[in-house]
């Protein structure tokens, strides 16, 4: 229920309220009272609260509240039509394990040194599947790293000057309002005011766009303006002009209007990571230092199995920081983004021309939430057709973990489905799952080619079973690139796909996103895609499923551009040859590690699974063993343990050349031989090179290295060039202690001695 | 009229695919086919394969995308907004749109699923968590969520996961920016019925 913190808040049963802080009017209210009521009734308080302005105010934490949420877009990060920006969640210690989505915390290596990790990843959905709390995949690393390297370079005075400014252009914007006889409706402010206006509002916002400047239509009396780091005095003098005012900027003293009992007193950033990089050379070198740690694109080759790590190529990447594509506001008027509307038109049109669908809704920000949305979309038009009741979603056993947390999320019953020892979905147990669940069947989630990396030969009749017993069929688009001009979803069965733009549509994985996951559907569906309540009043029968209407507005440039250019043929002939390269690693490593699932004809389709298990059982060498050992020869790990436990899975794209296949080859082949020397008993597994690896400088260095082998054989495997070597950073980085001892944080300065 | 006799250095597709078409033959002969069409016939049902060639068109150069991609992009006015809620002029460092957004080192790599060769954006998503933590007073933040709108929809989750009467009302106090919250309405969702979509009357 929405309503009134003062008058409405009777705790009674609530099990949590949020707040803004400050709120959509601007005003800045002492929360204590209402946090306390809604705490001491056994509800959890939520504050949703601007960052920028929290250098000044109280903390969210300092007034009870149980979890604080927000968005670090200010943080550096352009406005771009809506996103992508960084949303924030931030709780008490007694909440962390059930804090959703990807925390990184401090553990140690194999040599005991400081190594950063992944944490308490048991919470997530590869794991815990339909039990798990949260369907989220892709977070938005890259946008969160540059906003803290925004306050990185910043620093904490810097932070709060930049606040400081905002809040006296605010005050000297106010002042000129008051003089001109305008109410303002917050008593107090950081950045924003609401104005009331009764009777001039339409007049005053014409006047202002007039001067090229975007006021807020708060309703029919009131106008809204927010001021930032980039407002000038010119754009406040242009302000008053609209409201009938002509004033210089000089012409007022800023008064501090930031209540006086919410005056920030507790420091922050106090860390020296957020006081030492604060020259542009500093900057600069640190970011290099730590690109340098790392294995990306630029190094090698990401073989990595369902994730597509092809190249984004920089004509695509340049139109990003164009201004007109950074720089628009979500909800400017939709004539100042005609551009934005004919690129998303135009995208939207060739989507559906690739997939055979009818429709697409660009909104959803990552695979999850286009799951998310499409299910959404599958329940709608049940209820629509009377048939509300339908919610059991069918999900094959080999399915990503996302599937069924999705399904769950959207209030569906998951029923597994069995798949054969070929690693198809087995026709008979789903038939029979379908007709004993006819009357409540919803959907099935199945992913095409399947997960196991072969194309299924009986997927139309997969599609009719489903479509006979009443239910939808959601084929995840996740494996689309082994598909692009050569077979379409929507003409062999399927309703409702997400695409992975950041897979099959060249969009940069960014560290961990931003990922795009549109949704296509047949006609039928396309009035449940999701709603805004910006394009339609919130009249939609599905509402939206993220904060902007067009999701990721700014980065949808680049697969407009990576379509554009390579052209009917050029999207025919990549899938061609991202089979070619599959198929291709498939027949070389066969003779040295079994490939898993083949079709009839002995087939892959554009990933293929190595099958190392027999080591395990052998010789004590996992995947995990020859995973790391791959950093050694420089190349980033394949897929492990995903679809089936145990096994790599290698998908090397289109994009990369003969000679970084056979690189790849021949290191696997390397590796293949030292674990011939485990099995032929030369030396146990704990002493070999595979379970030491990754090598660092340090065991280059290490003074009483008494291994079984060379420290030149751990370092150099098979004669890595040592001018090019890639060095990891640190050793195998060790689980169970990071999860054991959680912090993350950045640790005190002492251990950084 | 003849058209216009383009050099192979302007198709895009030759740049983006890796291997070449003599590296293509080879690999053709390891796998065992003789064209990729028999190799596509092999893997692809043809119970599923589409007969029509997509109908997108011929692929641009990089130059000819660009130049048609910067006249969609002045079709776009950038005004000054001063519409709040969520999205504020920012002012983005140039050293880090240089060194970070604009430098394939940060924006091809991988989930850092794999901590050994991640431990550079692994310390810069650190920063970022102490950075939230710090600001909001609170002890612990995630690495991000997708935007501000999920991340206090999952807010939502953790309470009700967390409190001890689970199944009462949340509430939403009027004054929260309505655009933000998606999830916020009558319908099929996880919290059904608790809640509703209101347009925040100022008072």
């Amino acid at each position: 229920m929405v309503g009134d913190p003062e008058t409405d808040l009777n705790p009674e049963g609530l099990f949590g309220a949020i707040f803004q802080y400050p709120d959509t009017l601007g005003q800045i209210r002492d929360l204590r009272g209402p946090i306390e009521r809604v705490k001491a009734a056994g509800g959890l308080a939520v504050v949703a609260a601007d960052l920028l302005a929290l250098t000044l105010l109280t903390p969210p934490g300092e007034l009870g509240a149980d979890i604080a949420v927000g968005s670090a877009q200010r943080f550096g990060v352009p406005m771009g039509y809506g996103g992508p920006h960084a949303g924030y969640i931030a709780v008490r210690d007694a909440l962390k394990r059930a804090l959703p989505g990807r925390l990184v915390g401090v553990s140690i290596d194999s040599r005991g040194n400081r190594a950063y990790r992944l944490t308490l990843q048991t919470r997530e959905q590869h794991i815990r599947r339909e039990k798990a709390t949260s369907n989220i995949c892709t977070a938005q690393v890259l946008l969160a790293v540059i906003a803290s390297m925004y306050a990185v370079y910043h620093g904490p005075e810097g932070l709060r000057e930049i606040a400081q400014s905002v809040h006296e252009k605010t005050a000297v914007l106010a002042a000129g309002l008051k003089r001109l006889g305008f109410e303002r409706v917050n008593s107090h402010f950081f950045d924003t005011l609401t104005i009331r206006a009764e009777g001039r509002v339409e007049e005053i916002l014409a006047e202002a766009r007039r001067r090229r400047i975007n006021l807020r239509k708060v309703d029919e009396a009131h106008i809204g303006i927010a001021l930032d780091e980039t407002t000038t005095p010119e754009v406040i003098e242009a302000v008053w002009q609209a409201f009938g005012g002509d004033f210089k900027y000089p012409d007022f003293a800023p008064e501090n209007h930031l209540p006086a009992t919410l005056q920030r007193t507790s420091p922050y950033l106090t860390h020296p990571v957020f006081n030492r990089y604060h020259s542009e050379t500093e900057l600069m070198r640190y970011m290099r230092r730590l690109a340098d740690r790392d294995l990306a694109l630029d190094r090698a080759m990401i073989p990595l199995g369902s994730c597509t790590m092809k190249l984004n190529a920089a004509a695509e990447m340049i139109p990003i920081s164009w201004p007109e594509f950074a720089n628009l506001h979500p909800f400017a008027p939709a004539e100042q983004a005609q551009g934005y509307h004919e690129l998303f038109e135009t995208l939207s049109r060739w989507l559906c021309e690739i997939t055979g669908y009818d429709a697409v809704s660009l909104q959803p920000n990552s695979g999850a939430q286009g799951e998310y949305a499409g299910l959404l979309a599958i329940r709608a038009y049940h209820r629509s057709r009377g048939e509300g009741h339908r919610n059991v979603c069918l999900i094959p056993s080999s399915a990503h973990g996302t599937n069924p947390a999705s399904a769950q999320m959207a209030g569906m019953e998951v029923v597994v489905v069995a798949c054969d020892a070929q690693g198809y979905v087995d026709l008979n147990d789903l038939e029979a799952k379908a007709k004993q669940h006819a009357d409540r069947l919803a959907a099935v989630m199945v992913t095409y080619p399947s997960t196991h990396g072969v194309f299924e030969e009986k997927i139309r009749e997969l599609c009719d079973i489903v479509h006979r017993y009443g239910g939808q069929v959601y084929l995840d688009g996740a494996n689309l690139n082994a598909q692009v001009g050569l077979a379409k979803p929507g003409h062999y069965g399927a309703d409702v796909s997400h695409l992975n733009l950041h897979k099959t549509f060249a969009i940069p994985h960014g560290g961990g996103g931003p990922g795009m996951g549109p949704i296509a559907v047949k006609a039928h569906l396309a009035p449940f895609l999701p709603g805004h309540p910006v394009l339609d009043g919130g009249t939609a029968p599905v509402g939206p499923v993220a904060a902007a209407p067009y999701g990721s507005a700014s980065i949808l440039p680049i697969s407009f551009a990576y379509i554009w250019m390579m052209g009917s043929e050029g999207l025919k002939r990549a899938t061609e040859v991202a089979i070619l390269n599959a198929n291709y690693i498939a027949s070389r490593l066969e003779p040295y590690f079994p490939v898993l699932y083949k079709n009839e004809k002995g087939r892959v389709a554009h990933e293929c699974i190595l099958d190392p298990r027999a080591f395990k059982a052998r010789c004590d060498i996992t995947a995990e063993d020859i995973a790391k050992r791959l950093i050694d020869f420089g190349f980033h790990a394949p897929t492990m343990s995903f679809p089936v436990p145990g096994t790599l899975m290698v998908e090397p794209t289109e994009s990369e050349s003969k000679h970084e296949l056979d690189r790849f080859i021949n290191a696997m082949i390397a590796i293949r031989q030292e674990i011939a020397q485990i099995e032929r008993g030369e030396l146990t597994a704990e002493e070999s090179p595979l379970r030491h690896a990754p090598h660092t400088v340090l065991d280059l260095a290490d003074e009483h290295w008494n291994r079984k082998y060379t420290r030149a054989q751990g370092c150099f495997p098979a004669g890595q060039s040592a001018m090019d070597k890639y060095w990891s950073p640190v050793n195998r980085v060790d689980n169970v202690y990071g999860d054991r001892n959680i912090v993350c944080s950045c640790p005190p300065v002492e251990e950084y001695a | 009229m003849t058209p216009e006799r383009k050099p192979r250095s302007t198709d895009f597709s030759r740049r983006h695919i890796g291997p070449t078409p003599a590296d293509i033959e080879q690999m053709l002969q390891a796998v065992g086919v003789s064209s990729l069409e028999e190799l596509i016939q092999q893997t692809v049902p043809a119970s599923i394969r589409e007969a029509e060639p997509l109908n997108i068109g011929p692929g641009l150069s990089e130059t000819e995308m660009l130049a048609r991609m910067r006249a969609i992009a002045s079709k776009n006015q950038v005004f000054t907004s001063l519409i709040g809620q969520g999205y504020y002029g920012t002012i983005l460092p140039p050293v880090i749109q240089r060194n970070l957004l604009e430098n394939p080192a940060w924006y091809t790599a991988y989930t850092p699923y794999q901590p050994e060769i991640s431990q550079g954006r692994l310390e810069a998503l650190l920063n970022f968590q102490t950075m939230v933590a710090d600001l909001t007073g609170l002890d612990i933040a995630n690495a991000s969520l997708l935007d501000e709108a999920t991340a206090a929809a999952e807010a939502m989750a953790v309470a009700q996961r967390s409190c001890k009467q689970p199944t009462g009302p949340f509430l939403w106090i009027r004054t929260c920016t309505p655009r933000r919250w998606p999830f916020c309405r009558p319908g099929p969702n996880r919290w059904a019925g608790s809640w509703w979509w209101a347009t925040p009357k100022p008072t």
